[in-house]
C-alpha cells in the first residue's frame, strides 16, 4: 500500500544505524545554554590552536538518580489527525459510512475492539509487526473525544494550546508543560547542566512544549543525518571532511570548535553504542522499513534508553494528517507505519525488559470534521481520540466517553464534541507517570486537572525503598598505563587475561565465580568493583563499609561490563539510598566515586570526565585529550605508588607474554617501559577509603 | 598550508568568465571593508566596475569628514565633574566607553562610509592602549579621535601623534619617563613597543641586549623623556590629571644631551624637537623595514592572517615608499583592494568573523535599522539627573587614575550639554558592542599591548556558545519587533518567491559564503515549519501571519552552522 515513503525528506533516514553520514551540515541546538563562564573548562590543543573544552558538570542530582527511571514519548502527529478512521465507531457504523461514503473503512477491513469500535485492518495487518498483540497484551489504550473547551481550528494556535496546556478560553500560558516539568527537576539548569539532555526532541524546530523562562530546555535534533555524524563520530560536524586550501582550514577548526560547544554528543554516542549492543531484539532490516521515518526514529530512541541515556521525555515529529483532500492515500501510510513503528518499538524495548518503563502518547492539534468533504478529505474539527502505548498503561482499554454519532448527527454536528479534557491526560501523566508531586500539579499545570484512573500505573506501584531486581552500575574508568586518547585504551592482554576474576588473593581475598568463557575482543582487564554504603572520610581511617563486592570486565571504551556483556549488576543495594563506589585496579591506585549514587535500577558513573569524579585531590590524572584516568604504578597493591613499586619491577624486569602487576603499561611484556609509567607518578598517595 | 591560493598579482581584477563579478565578490569585499553589505547595495555594486567601487570606497573613506567634537571635551572642570555626579551618578566615564565602542561600530556598519572607521579599529589594534589602565573619557575619546583622523592618512604622521596621546602616555609609561637629575634612567616601555610593535618589528633594533647599555630603544627613551600629562591640584593634598589640558612638554623633566638612534645623533639641546626627530630619523633610516612591516599587517588584516603573498607584499611596499604618496595609507589599501589578488577564489570565506564582525554584519546583511528601539526603554536615558537638582549627595568619583571626595554637597545647575551624543542606547549597535566585549573583543581594552591574536582564537567552544546564543536572541528579537521590517528585506531578498527551496538557497547564500546542498535542503524544510500543509496546498504567501516566525527559525539555523562563522 505504501511503496512510497511519505513525509520522507532528504537527509532523514537512517539507513544503517552504524552506517556513515557526511551529512555534516545540520545542526543541534542548545538554546538554554545562555551563560556559560561557570562551566569548568580544560583545553587541549588542535592544530596548535588551543581550544577550550568544558568539563561534563559532575551534577549528581540528576534524572538519573531521580526517583524512577521512567521514559515518556510524544508522538506529535502534525495537521490534525482524523481519528475517525483511526479508531472507527463500528458499532454505528451506518451513520459513519453515510457521513463518510468515500473514504470510510470498509466494514470487512475493520478489527474489533469491542465496545463498538475498531481498528482499520492495515493498522492490525502491518507487514513487519502490528498493534492486534499490544492491544491483546493489554498495551494499549485509547481515550475517547479527547479535546478542550473553545478549541481552535487553527493549527498554530492548536499547536499552541497543546504544548503550553492552555484552553481556548483565557490567553495562552506562558511557556510549555514539559518545560514547565523540566524546570521543577532542574530549577537551574543554566548553571548547572545536566549530565544528559533533559529531553530529546527530533524534529526541525524548537516546540514551545519544552519552552521555559529561560530558554528551550530540549536537545533539538534536527534529523537523523545528524545523529547519524554524532553516533558514528562522536560528534556533530565532520571536521576532516572541508575542501581543500585555506576556506577548508577555516571551516575544519569552525567545526571541531562547534563539536566542542556540543557537550551531549558523548553523552548520545556512548549511549547509542550501549544500547545497540543490548537485548536481543532483529530490526526489520529491510528498505521500506528504513524509509518509515517514525520507525527510524523510535529505533534510535530504543538504542538511547537502552544504553541508558537517562533523558527523561522525548519528542518525535511526524507530519502530514493535515488531510483535505484524497485523504486515504495518505491517512492509511501514516496509520500503517504508525501502528508499525510503535509495535516493532516495543517488542525492542519488550526483549530487554524496558516496555513496562516507557510510556509512548500520540498528540494533535485537533481532530477533523465528522463528514468527508467533496474532495475526499476531511477538514479542521475538534476533539479527537488518542492513542496511548506501554506496559506501564494500568487498566489498558478504552477511556472517556464515546462519541455518539447519532447525537451528533441529530445535532447536526460539524465535528466530534469533546468529553475528555486533554489536560485531564497531561495531569494524568505528571502525577502517575512522572511522580510529580501533588503539590505542584496546579502551578505546572495552570489550573486544576483530574488524573484520569486506571489510566496509568500510578507511582506507588513501584514504589520506593521496594527491592529492585537488579541494579546496573555503567561506571566508565581508563587507565594511564593503557590509555591512548580519543576515549580508547590498549588492548593488549586478549592472549594472557585469566579466564577467572584475579582477584581471588591477598590483599583482594574476593571470593566471586566469575568467569569467562571467552575473552572479548574489546577487554582490556579484570577491574574490582565495590558498592560501599556510609560516608566517606577524607583523611584518617576508612569509614566506608563493602554492601557487596563484583568482579567486572573492563572494556577499551572504558565501560566496566559484566562477563555476559551487559552492564555489572549488583543485588545488595537498597533502592533510593546513597552509595560509593570503589573501583580498582591490579596495578593502578585504586579511586572512589567523589558523588554518591543513589541505588536505582540504571546507575552512572563517569570517572573520566574529570579528575574530581574521583574522592580526594587529584586522584586521578588528566590525559592531554582532557580525560581523567587512574594513576599507573601501584605495583604493589598498597595504595601507594613508591620506590617499593620500582622495586617489584626491578626484581624481574624482562618477561615476555605474562599476566603480571610490573606489566605497568598492560602490554603484556615486562620492560622498561613499565618503570617508565610509574615514574611520574612516583610519590602518589591513595585515599583513606580505597584500604581495605 | 601555504601557496593554496592562486597567486594572482597586484594588476586590478578585470572580471572574467572564470572570474566574474558577482555577488560573492561584492561580499567579500563589503565583508573585509565593513561588515558586508545590503542585498539592495550588492545589486548597486554589481552595476559598478570593481575598480570604480573600490575608487569610491577609498574615496569616501579619505575624504570623510570627522564627526563634530562632543560638547563634553570643552567643559571645564566644574562642569564636567557637576554633570558626572548629577546627572551620571559618577559614571560618565564608563557611558563614553560604551557609547563610543557603539559609535564606532555604527560607524563601520555604515558601507559606504566604513572603511575609514574599520580601519580605524585595525590601528587599535596596532597602536594599542587599554581604557583600564589609562582611564578617563577624555583620553579615551582622544586616543579614538587620533586613530580616526589617521587611519586612510600619513603613517609617518600617525607616529608622530601617538608618541604624546594622552591615553598613549598613560598606557607604555611615558607619563612616567622623566629625567630631571642625571642618574635618572629612562622608562623605555614606549620606545620598545615603538619599534618592535608599532613600527619595525622585532630585530630591526638594538637593545640592552644586543649592543649593550647604550643602544637604539634606550637612547629613543631619553629623547622622549619629559611628556606628561599635568596635576593639577584641586585642593591641597587632592590632584586629578589636568585631562582637559593637551600634554604638556617640561625641560626640566627632559634629557637633553645627544642622542644617537640607528647610528645617527640629534641635534644638540633639541629639547622638544626631540619627538620629531625621534620620528623623522626613523622614517629617514629605517624606510623599508616600515614598509615590509606596516604592508603586512595590512595585508593580514584585509586578506589572509596566514596565507601570505610576497609578491603582492612588495606591492603595496613600492606604492608605500613610492616619493609622491611616501607613507600614505590609501594608496597601499587602495591597491590591495582593487588587486586580482584580492578577489581570488581562495580567499573568500577564509577568514574567521571577529566579534565585531560577527555580531554587527548580521544587522548589516539583513537591513535591520541598527538604531531601532527594540527595547522596552527607548530615547536617551541620561539627560534626566539621577539625584534630584538640589540634593546631590556628598560622592566619591573617579577622575583619571585617582579617586577624590567632594566633602561638600555641591548643587546641581541643569547643564544644557547633553544633546544627542547618547542615543545609541538601548539599540541592536549597543548591544553588538557588548557582545563583543562579552566575547573577547572588549574595544577599548584589548588584552595587552599586543593586541588581539585575530582569526583562529576568535574560535573556543565557550566563545562560539556565546555567539549562538547571543545572536539567536538578537535575531528572536527582530523578528518580534522588527517584523514588518524583517519580511519586507527578505521578500526583497528572494525577488519575491514563494518557494521554500528558492528562498531557502538565496538567504543561505546571502549569509553564507559557501553553502552546501544538504545545508540548503535542511534549510528548506526549516523555513516549512509547521506550514508544510500552507506551502503543499499552495496558499502560503509573505503576508502569511506566521511568516516572522519562519524567517527567524531560517535565520537562526544559518548563524548557528559553523560556516557562518567565517567571512
Amino acid at each position: 500500500m505504501c511503496n512510497h515513503p511519505i513525509n520522507q525528506r532528504k537527509g532523514q533516514t537512517l539507513k544503517n544505524p552504524k552506517a556513515h553520514s557526511k551529512d555534516h551540515n545540520l545542526w543541534s541546538r542548545r538554546s538554554f545554554l545562555s551563560t556559560l563562564g561557570t562551566l569548568g573548562a580544560s583545553s587541549l590543543l588542535l592544530n596548535k590552536i588551543p581550544l577550550q573544552t568544558f568539563a561534563a558538570s559532575p551534577m549528581t542530582a540528576l534524572l538519573n538518580s531521580s526517583e524512577n527511571d521512567r521514559v515518556l514519548i510524544i508522538i506529535r502527529l502534525r495537521g490534525g489527525n482524523d481519528s475517525l478512521n483511526m479508531v472507527v465507531p463500528s458499532g454505528e457504523y451506518g451513520i459513519y459510512q453515510n457521513k463518510r461514503p468515500t473514504i470510510a473503512i470498509p466494514q470487512n477491513e475493520l478489527f474489533d475492539l469491542g465496545e463498538g469500535f475498531s481498528l482499520p485492518n492495515f493498522m492490525v495487518n502491518a507487514e513487519k509487526s502490528n498493534l492486534q498483540a499490544m492491544w491483546n497484551e493489554g498495551k494499549m489504550s485509547v481515550v475517547h473525544a479527547v479535546g478542550y473547551p473553545n478549541p481552535s481550528a487553527s493549527h498554530f494556535d492548536g499547536e499552541r494550546n497543546w504544548s503550553s496546556a492552555s484552553d481556548g478560553i483565557g490567553a495562552p500560558l506562558n511557556y510549555g508543560w514539559m518545560g514547565r516539568y523540566l524546570q521543577t527537576e532542574f530549577p537551574n539548569f543554566l548553571e548547572n547542566l545536566p549530565q544528559n539532555p533533559p529531553a530529546i526532541h527530533i524534529g526541525f524546530n524548537n516546540d514551545r512544549m519544552f519552552d521555559t523562562d529561560m530558554g528551550n530546555i530540549s536537545y533539538l535534533i534536527r534529523s537523523l543525518s545528524d545523529l547519524d555524524q554524532i553516533i558514528e563520530s562522536g560528534s556533530l560536524y565532520d571536521s576532516n571532511d572541508v575542501p581543500s586550501c585555506i576556506y577548508g582550514e577555516a571551516l575544519g577548526i569552525a567545526r571541531s570548535v562547534a563539536n566542542g560547544a556540543q557537550t551531549y554528543t558523548t553523552q548520545i554516542k556512548d549511549a547509542y553504542d550501549l544500547g545497540i549492543t543490548s537485548g536481543s531484539f532483529e530490526y526489520p532490516s529491510d528498505v521500506n522499513w528504513a524509509g518509515k521515518y517514525l520507525g527510524s526514529q523510535l529505533h534510535l530512541i530504543a538504542n538511547l534508553i537502552k544504553g541508558g541515556l537517562g533523558t527523561k521525555v522525548y519528542m518525535v515529529d511526524m507530519g502530514g494528517f493535515d488531510t483535505h483532500y484524497s485523504q486515504n492515500l495518505t491517512h492509511q501510510c501514516l496509520l500503517s507505519h504508525i501502528a508499525e513503528a510503535v509495535s516493532v518499538f516495543y517488542e525492542d524495548l519488550t526483549a530487554s525488559n524496558l516496555d513496562s518503563k516507557v510510556l509512548t502518547l500520540t498528540i494533535s492539534e485537533f481532530g477533523r470534521t465528522f463528514h468527508e468533504n467533496s474532495s475526499q478529505g476531511t477538514d479542521h474539527g475538534s476533539a479527537a481520540a488518542m492513542l496511548m502505548f506501554g506496559g506501564g498503561l494500568e487498566n489498558a482499554g478504552f477511556f472517556g466517553p464515546p462519541p455518539n454519532l447519532a447525537q451528533l448527527e441529530s445535532n447536526n454536528a460539524h465535528a466530534l464534541e469533546w468529553h475528555t479534557d486533554y489536560r485531564d491526560i497531561y495531569n494524568s501523566v505528571l502525577e502517575n507517570w512522572l511522580c510529580v508531586d501533588t503539590t505542584l500539579l496546579n502551578g505546572l499545570m495552570g489550573g486544576t486537572f483530574t488524573t484520569v484512573n486506571g489510566l496509568i500505573l500510578p507511582c506507588s506501584a513501584i514504589g520506593d525503598g521496594t527491592p529492585i531486581g537488579a541494579f546496573r552500575l555503567h561506571a566508565k574508568v581508563f587507565l594511564e598505563g593503557a590509555y591512548e586518547g580519543n576515549g580508547e585504551m590498549r588492548v593488549s592482554l586478549t592472549n594472557v587475561l585469566p579466564t577467572n576474576q584475579p582477584f581471588n588473593i591477598a590483599p583482594y581475598h574476593y571470593d566471586g565465580t566469575e568467569n569467562l568463557s571467552n575473552v572479548a575482543d574489546t577487554m582490556v582487564d579484570w577491574v574490582l568493583v565495590e558498592a560501599r554504603s556510609g560516608t566517606p572520610n577524607t583523611s584518617g581511617n576508612r569509614a566506608t563499609v563493602t554492601v557487596e563486592t563484583r568482579a567486572g570486565i573492563l572494556l577499551a571504551s572504558g565501560d566496566i561490563v559484566d562477563v555476559d556483556g551487559n552492564p555489572l549488576a549488583f543485588s545488595s543495594l537498597t533502592a533510593g539510598e546513597s552509595y560509593h563506589f570503589c573501583i580498582r585496579h591490579r596495578n593502578h591506585l585504586d579511586i572512589f566515586t567523589a558523588n554518591p549514587t543513589i541505588a536505582s535500577e540504571d546507575m552512572f558513573y563517569d570517572f573520566t570526565i574529570s579528575p574530581d569524579q574521583a574522592l580526594g585531590t587529584f586522584q586521578q590524572k588528566v590525559f592531554m585529550d582532557g580525560k581523567a584516568m587512574m594513576y599507573a604504578g601501584d605495583f604493589t597493591q598498597d595504595g601507594t605508588i613508591q620506590v617499593s613499586d620500582y622495586d617489584a619491577w626491578s626484581n624481574n624486569p624482562a618477561q615476555l607474554d605474562v599476566y603480571t602487576n610490573t606489566d605497568g603499561n598492560l602490554d603484556g611484556v615486562v620492560q622498561n617501559t613499565d618503570a617508565d609509567t610509574w615514574y611520574p607518578n612516583k610519590a602518589k598517595l591513595g585515599i583513606v577509603e580505597i584500604g581495605f | 598550508m601555504p601557496n593554496c591560493c592562486t597567486t594572482g598579482n597586484s594588476a586590478p581584477y578585470v572580471p572574467t568568465l572564470t572570474k566574474p563579478w558577482n555577488k560573492k565578490r561584492v561580499q567579500h569585499l563589503y565583508r573585509r571593508v565593513g561588515f558586508g553589505a545590503t542585498s539592495q547595495r550588492i545589486e548597486n555594486a554589481l552595476a559598478m566596475t570593481p575598480e570604480a567601487l573600490v575608487d569610491q570606497i577609498v574615496d569616501n573613506a579619505i575624504n570623510l569628514p570627522l564627526p563634530p567634537l562632543p560638547d563634553w571635551l570643552g567643559w571645564d572642570y566644574d562642569t564636567y565633574m557637576t554633570a558626572n555626579t548629577c546627572h551620571y551618578n559618577g559614571q560618565l566615564t564608563n557611558h563614553t566607553r560604551q557609547y563610543t565602542s557603539a559609535g564606532w561600530l555604527k560607524n563601520i556598519a555604515d558601507a559606504e562610509n566604513g572603511l575609514r572607521h574599520k580601519m580605524a579599529l585595525f590601528w587599535h589594534n596596532h597602536f594599542v592602549t587599554e581604557h583600564t589602565k589609562y582611564g578617563g573619557t577624555h583620553f579615551l575619546y582622544r586616543y579614538y579621535r587620533t586613530l580616526l583622523e589617521h587611519a586612510v592618512g600619513n603613517f609617518k604622521d600617525f607616529c608622530r601623534a601617538i608618541i604624546t596621546n594622552e591615553a598613549m602616555l598613560f598606557y607604555l609609561d611615558g607619563q612616567v619617563n622623566k629625567v630631571s637629575n642625571p642618574d635618572d634612567i629612562p622608562n623605555e616601555n614606549f620606545a620598545r613597543e615603538f619599534y618592535e610593535l608599532f613600527t619595525l618589528g622585532p630585530g630591526n633594533y638594538t637593545d640592552d641586549d644586543t649592543a649593550g647599555p647604550i643602544n637604539d630603544i634606550s637612547e629613543t627613551a631619553r629623547a622622549l623623556s619629559g611628556w606628561a600629562v599635568e596635576r593639577y591640584y584641586l585642593i591641597p593634598g587632592h590632584w586629578v590629571y589636568a585631562w582637559w589640558l593637551p600634554p604638556l612638554f617640561s625641560p626640566e623633566n627632559h634629557d637633553d644631551g645627544i642622542k644617537t638612534v640607528f647610528g645617527q645623533s640629534s641635534p644638540p639641546n633639541n629639547g622638544i624637537n626631540d619627538v620629531d626627530w625621534i620620528v623623522d630619523n626613523l622614517f629617514e633610516q629605517k624606510p623599508n623595514e616600515i614598509a615590509e612591516f606596516i604592508c603586512t599587517k595590512i595585508y593580514k588584516w584585509l586578506v589572509h592572517y596566514t596565507e601570505i603573498d610576497n609578491g603582492i607584499i612588495e606591492a603595496m611596499k613600492t606604492i608605500f615608499l613610492d616619493p609622491s604618496t611616501q607613507f600614505e595609507i590609501a594608496p597601499v589599501v587602495r591597491l590591495l583592494l582593487k588587486s586580482e589578488h584580492f578577489f581570488e577564489d581562495c580567499f573568500l570565506g577564509s577568514r574567521v568573523k571577529s566579534p565585531a564582525e560577527f555580531f554587527s554584519s548580521f544587522f548589516v546583511e539583513s537591513d535591520t535599522s541598527l538604531l531601532e528601539y527594540p527595547w522596552d526603554t527607548p530615547g536617551p536615558l541620561l539627560t534626566q539627573p539621577q539625584l534630584g537638582n538640589d540634593d546631590c549627595l556628598p560622592d566619591t568619583y573617579c577622575s583619571p587614575g585617582i579617586s577624590i571626595s567632594v566633602g561638600d554637597p555641591i548643587s546641581c545647575p541643569t547643564v544644557n550639554v547633553f544633546e544627542n551624543e547618547f542615543w545609541i542606547r538601548h539599540t541592536y549597535i549597543d548591544n553588538c558592542a557588548w557582545d563583543c566585549n562579552q566575547n573577547g573583543q572588549y574595544i577599548f581594552n584589548p588584552p595587552n599591548v599586543g593586541g588581539w591574536d585575530e582569526h583562529y582564537t576568535w574560535l573556543s567552544p565557550s566563545q562560539m556558545l556565546y555567539r549562538w546564543n547571543k545572536l539567536e536572541y538578537q535575531v528572536g528579537r527582530i523578528s518580534y519587533n522588527q517584523t514588518s521590517e524583517i519580511l519586507a528585506f527578505m521578500e526583497n531578498l528572494v525577488g519575491g518567491s514563494v518557494d521554500p527551496a528558492v528562498i531557502a538557497s538565496i538567504t543561505m547564500h546571502h549569509f553564507i559564503v559557501h553553502p552546501t546542498d544538504e545545508q540548503i535542503a535542511v534549510a528548506t524544510q526549516v523555513f516549512i515549519g509547521t506550514a508544510q500543509a500552507v506551502f503543499e496546498e499552495g496558499y502560503w504567501s509573505w503576508d502569511y501571519f506566521d511568516a516572522h516566525q519562519q524567517v527567524k527559525e531560517l535565520l537562526t539555523y544559518i548563524v548557528r552552522l559553523p560556516e557562518y562563522q567565517l567571512c
